[in-house]
């Protein structure tokens, strides 16, 4: 049976165990590094922020405080990369990927159009970055609404709307219908 | 409203779920040992912050080492050179050992390099009363 996540993390701060911790990581990149190639729109930055989101994890395990699942925290740690990675970037003189106007934001589907067809970078297109990330963390990562509200740092019912708003939105854009 | 039947609860998860499955193939194609790489950069990266770590705290372990011999020096100089070949010896071990040490008891450092710095000092003293 896989050892939980939450025993391999015991394993490592009690015995300081290299493999479990390298269990943990092989366990959970691919979910972090896709979490921060939709996050940064870039594979090379993506693996840079990967590598970056599991030293902070090795740096600061001894706060996670097992009451939450292991690959929330991790998601909170990634998102957190990532916002520091915009920081600094934001600083520079150059643009920021993730604004609105970015020509690297693939066009929405004409209003009407089958959603069934459409493909993901289409679907997210309507929404704003942020609306975005919460789509990301809630469908990709697998978070709950409590989760995603403990990574982003707001109240659970604020990400509750926004996650609403957001699917809203992309229901009217494509013309999706309510269920009964 | 049962989301299960919901035609956009449906098509989110699905778009994530092929999205997730095509950028995991973009990067398998992309690199076929990204995953293996990723494991051995991090752990190595670890590596080389715990090393940094030691060396940070045993500087800080010398610094104090070298205050308490600066106010212990008087009954240093009553103990004889067996003690000081004996402390030295024990510092040399724990120094060829720390490499090896995990992060956990990195905090022998200071011990350790008390201990050493002791040590020599008393080789010095002993050495030089000879």
């Amino acid at each position: 049976m896989q050892e939980s996540d939450e025993a391999l993390v015991s394993r490592v701060l009690a015995l300081d165990d290299r493999d479990a911790f390298a269990t943990l990581v092989k366990r959970h990149q691919q979910r972090i590094y896709y979490l921060l190639r939709r996050f940064a729109r870039d594979p090379a930055l993506a693996e840079d922020l990967c590598q970056n989101t599991f030293l902070r994890a090795w740096e600061r395990l001894a706060s996670f405080s097992g009451s939450g699942r292991f690959a929330a925290w991790l998601g909170k740690l990634a998102y957190n990369e990532f916002l520091q990675h915009l920081r600094q970037r934001r600083r520079s003189p150059e643009a920021d990927p993730l604004s609105l106007d970015d020509p690297s934001v693939p066009p929405a589907l004409a209003p009407g159009e089958s959603g069934a067809s459409a493909d993901l970078e289409r679907l997210l297109a309507v929404l704003r970055p942020d609306e975005q990330h919460l789509l990301l963390l809630s469908y990709a990562h697998g978070l709950t609404i409590a989760e995603i509200a403990e990574v982003v740092d707001q109240p659970p019912g604020t990400i509750k709307s926004q996650i609403h708003r957001a699917k809203q939105k992309i229901r009217e854009h494509f013309a999706i219908e309510v269920p009964a | 409203m049962n989301e299960q039947h919901d035609p956009l609860e449906q098509l989110l998860s699905r778009a994530f779920a092929d999205d997730a499955r095509a950028v995991a193939e973009e990067r398998r194609q992309h690199d076929p040992n990204a995953s293996a790489r990723m494991i051995d950069q991090v752990m190595r990266r670890i590596s080389v912050q715990r090393r940094r770590r030691a060396l940070l705290l045993g500087g800080f372990g010398a610094l104090g080492a070298a205050l308490t011999l600066l106010a212990l020096k008087p009954a240093l100089t009553a103990l004889g050179p067996l003690a000081a070949h004996g402390l030295a010896a024990v510092s040399a071990s724990i120094f060829a050992a720390l490499p090896a040490l995990p992060v956990a008891p990195l905090m022998l450092l200071l011990p350790a390099v008390l201990i050493a710095v002791l040590g020599t000092w008393l080789l010095a003293l002993s050495e030089a009363s000879a």
